[in-house]
């Protein structure tokens, strides 16, 4: 039982030991998993217009967002993702929505990279909010990349619900981002749409990154598409992409090719 | 007693209270959300870990963390990761690890990341051992062999995309006097251009006096257009208005142009509100119009768009507009290629000053590439309003509508009134393709063949009734009543019958009446013709007469040449006549 008398030396242990480790423990880092380096060269405010801008279009920021644009005053592309990178530890989920939409407004190379950037780090920690902003946006190259990379698998989703030119894309974006992603699911589940250009237009693709696995599936595979058009075209890309991954594996096929002069899929003889 | 207890109980509490507040003060793995997130889900193999990505070991072993990081897919903690450990090694483990990170990085030379590590690697380490790596870049990249044997002024253009370019401009930004130095020593020519450049861009948006004095000392010679372009793109990201200043006080002519196209398009996307202020400064009315095509080119689309509009009309009525104008039209196809098509649309389509509606065109080719279903819509709802002019340059948006679904564009063609409008829609329907049904295009064509007056349609069909029969196409596109059209066509034929039977394509050519219809079949064989056998092809070409198709087969032919055998192309190229010199690509025309 803790008398009251006892109470002075408790509190006053106490708050020592709380000063004295305030005072000689180094300044706590945010945990980025990431070992912490020394300052970068070369980065610099940002200049006066830009600065303003960004103070008028986020009154109430502590510094954090100020902070993310500095970082694209860091004029080694590298390096600036690394700043980015950082500063963005500092932004909160919320916050994003509202950065992106400033930056849809803006124009520069180094904000581009920033949506780019920001777009994707959206989709990695609220999906579902991206890409409700995502499906009203004008869905510009950018989106779809960031989509494709951060959200493979609901960018796959959203490509075979829509009929949108973008969304072949989206489905290439997506392909490309997840090398370990297994196809065939995929591959089924867009062979079991209705039969015309839509399907088509998101076969094509899912065909061309078949190749890397099975490039005499992926060119057997060509034979589905509804249209002579699309089967010339998907053909060529598929021989362009076995070409660079295995040349003499597709040899055979090209020679049978200039045997039956299916010439469609090769362009001109020269 | 008491005391010995007060005092226990005072060193016990100043323990809790110490050891609870280090324990709060150490990182913990879910401290933060975001950073959790980045590096979990992010982190896609086990190439990030931070085992790997911190761990300090021997010099050596830097570069060989970063191949095995460069090896995995792109994620943002990739390239983080690769940058901290750059940001990490000391001046010895630069100097040790240097011929190794350049080996590495001239394999993986092509994807544009080994650029953006090149840098980041030539930066840091000329920040901390500007010595080391000075030696160790005289020694390997920057020996004059390197700079220029084998080197032709085009490789050195696509430089920028190489490791080579990424140090390149570490090297300017840190070193900028060093690499004065070394430039002014490489003997003069086209291939000092590109350094040039970056130099004087880099030392001007650090200090624009220093800059001056760069660029008097590259003043004289050919050195000074490649200098004073740097100067301009250095002072548009420090001070617009003295871009401004500075591009405007060139003479008249193409390096002034280029000078304020540079300016404007950084005042459209950095402050638009610079942009009459500017304009107001220039005297010529086209350099007016144009300069602010290009400043709100560079603008954000939502600025953009009413401010095109609001101004198109002001030009209008001002007597300033002209609807030929190259910055208007690349203006309005980029805005057209997002959200305010629409808008866009409904405006150009109306725009009585711009008689052939070619912005009209320009919005409706864009458009319907980017969102044929929208831009079918849109025309659905405007098919009793649309103008003459403006049918007639439907051929290319009506053939992505025809492309994007075949079937529907065939039964949607169907809906609309008796007209051109009709007529060219079932007509793009018809040629879509090789499927198309070609006897009922050729019949589609006739209505339209008197209006076709530059020859697009024919071109087109002409390139489809090509796949069947070469032939054939010939006789019909002979037979066309309208020149541009015969033209158009015969370009087509040529390139497709060169393609699939150059010998039988000799037969025929040799057949063809001179004039400009075989002058652009003969354009088509010899430009395609040059890769096999360039020699045979600058034959043909030498037949073309009209300068304009003489100078396009020409240089076609020579660029193809020179792959093979430089000289020759040379000899052969200076020695034509009857070349339109304007036309001449600058780079040929300093040959000639």
């Amino acid at each position: 039982m803790t008398t009251p008398r006892y109470l002075l030396p408790v509190l006053v242990g106490m708050l020592a030991g709380i000063a004295v480790a305030v005072v000689t423990v180094p300044q706590r880092q945010i945990d980025t998993g990431r070992e912490p380096v020394t300052a970068l060269p070369g980065a610099v405010s940002m200049a006066g217009a830009e600065a303003e801008a960004v103070r008028l279009a986020f009154p109430g920021d502590d510094g954090r967002i100020a902070r993310l644009f500095s970082a694209l005053q860091q004029p080694a592309w590298l390096l600036r993702q690394y700043e980015v990178v950082e500063a963005l530890d500092e932004i909160k989920p919320h916050e994003i929505v509202g950065l992106v939409r400033y930056l849809e407004s803006s124009r520069g190379e180094a904000k581009d990279e920033l949506f780019t950037t920001l777009v994707e780090r959206w989709f990695e920690l609220d999906p579902a909010a991206a890409r409700d902003w995502a499906l009203t946006s004008s869905m510009e190259w950018s989106t779809v990349i960031a989509w494709g990379r951060a959200d493979p698998t609901g960018a796959f989703e959203a490509a075979i619900q829509s009929d949108q030119p973008w969304a072949p894309s989206l489905l290439s974006a997506a392909m490309r981002a997840d090398d370990e992603m297994d196809m065939r699911p995929h591959l089924q589940k867009v062979r079991s749409l209705p039969l015309g250009p839509s399907r088509d237009r998101l076969l094509a693709p899912l065909i061309v990154a078949f190749v890397q696995k099975d490039p005499a599936a992926a060119y057997a595979a060509v034979e589905e598409l509804s249209t002579a058009s699309a089967r010339d075209q998907a053909r060529y890309d598929v021989l362009r992409q076995w070409a660079r991954e295995d040349p003499a594996g597709v040899l055979p096929v090209l020679e049978q090719m200039l045997l039956t002069r299916e010439l469609g899929a090769m362009g001109h003889a020269y | 007693m008491r005391p010995l207890i007060g005092m226990v109980i005072a060193g016990g509490s100043f323990l809790i209270g110490w050891s609870g507040t280090r324990w709060i003060a150490q990182p913990h793995p879910s401290h933060s959300s975001i950073s959790r997130v980045t590096v979990g889900a992010a982190a896609p193999s086990a190439a990030f870990s931070s085992q790997e990505t911190t761990s300090a070991g021997p010099p050596k072993e830097h570069p060989a963390t970063i191949r095995h990081l460069l090896a995995g897919p792109y994620s943002q903690a990739r390239d983080h990761a690769v940058a901290a450990e750059l940001l990490k090694l000391s001046p010895k483990e630069f100097r040790a690890g240097a011929d190794e990170m350049l080996a590495l990085l001239s394999e993986k030379s092509g994807s544009g990341m080994e650029r953006n590590v090149a840098e980041a690697w030539m930066d840091r380490w000329l920040e901390i051992d500007a010595p080391g790596a000075l030696q160790f870049l005289s020694r390997t990249m920057l020996t004059e062999e390197e700079l220029l044997a084998g080197k032709s002024a085009e490789a050195f253009e696509r430089l920028t995309a190489t490791p080579f370019g990424g140090v390149f401009r570490a090297l300017v930004r840190r070193q900028p006097e060093w690499t004065r130095e070394l430039l002014v020593k490489l003997p003069g020519g086209r291939q000092r251009h590109y350094f040039i450049t970056d130099l004087l861009k880099e030392v001007t948006k650090s200090d624009t006096t220093a800059a001056a004095a760069y660029l008097e000392a590259f003043e004289n010679g050919v050195g000074r257009p490649p200098a004073f372009t740097g100067y301009i793109l250095g002072l548009t990201s420090v001070d617009l208005r003295s871009a401004f200043d500075e591009a405007s006080k060139e003479p008249p002519g193409r390096v002034r142009d280029d000078m304020l196209s540079l300016v404007f398009t950084s005042v459209g996307e950095r402050d638009l509100g610079l942009m009459y202020e500017l304009l107001g400064r220039l005297d010529d009315p086209a350099a007016r119009r144009e300069s602010m095509a290009v400043a709100l080119q560079g603008a954000s689309v939502e600025l953009a768009v009413p401010l095109i509009i609001q101004e198109a009309e002001k030009l209008a009525s001002s007597g300033e507009w002209d609807s030929k104008s190259n910055p208007w039209l690349e203006l309005v196809g980029s805005a057209s290629q997002t959200t305010h098509a629409r808008t866009l649309a409904d405006w150009a389509v109306n725009f009585a000053p711009d008689q052939d509606r070619r912005m009209f065109a320009q919005i409706a080719r864009n458009w319907a590439r980017k969102d044929p279903a929208a831009f079918q819509v849109w025309l659905t709802a405007n098919t009793t309003s649309l103008g003459a002019a403006a049918v007639a340059k439907l051929a290319e948006p009506l053939a992505s509508v025809a492309a994007w679904d075949v079937a529907a564009a065939r039964d949607w063609a169907e809906t609309l009134p008796a007209g051109p409008l009709r007529d060219q829609a079932r007509f793009q329907v018809a040629v879509r393709g090789s499927e198309g049904d070609l006897e009922y295009a050729a019949a589609a064509y006739e209505p339209l063949a008197t209006t076709d007056t530059d020859g697009t349609l024919a071109g087109q069909l002409a390139s489809i009734l090509a796949l069947q029969d070469c032939a054939a196409a010939g006789d019909w596109a002979l037979q066309q009543p309208l020149p541009p059209a015969r033209v158009a066509a015969l370009r087509e034929v040529g390139a497709a019958w060169t393609g699939r039977d150059p010998v039988a394509a000799t037969d025929w050519l040799g057949k063809l009446p001179p004039g400009s219809e075989r002058d652009a079949a003969v354009t088509a064989y010899a430009s395609i013709v040059a890769r096999a056998d360039p020699e045979g092809a600058a034959k043909w070409a030498e037949l073309v007469t009209a300068p304009a198709e003489r100078t396009k087969v020409a240089v076609d032919v020579y660029r193809t040449w020179c792959r093979e055998n430089p000289a020759a192309a040379r000899a052969w190229f200076r020695s034509l006549e009857g070349l339109d010199e304007g036309a001449v690509p600058l780079f040929q025309r300093q040959l000639r």
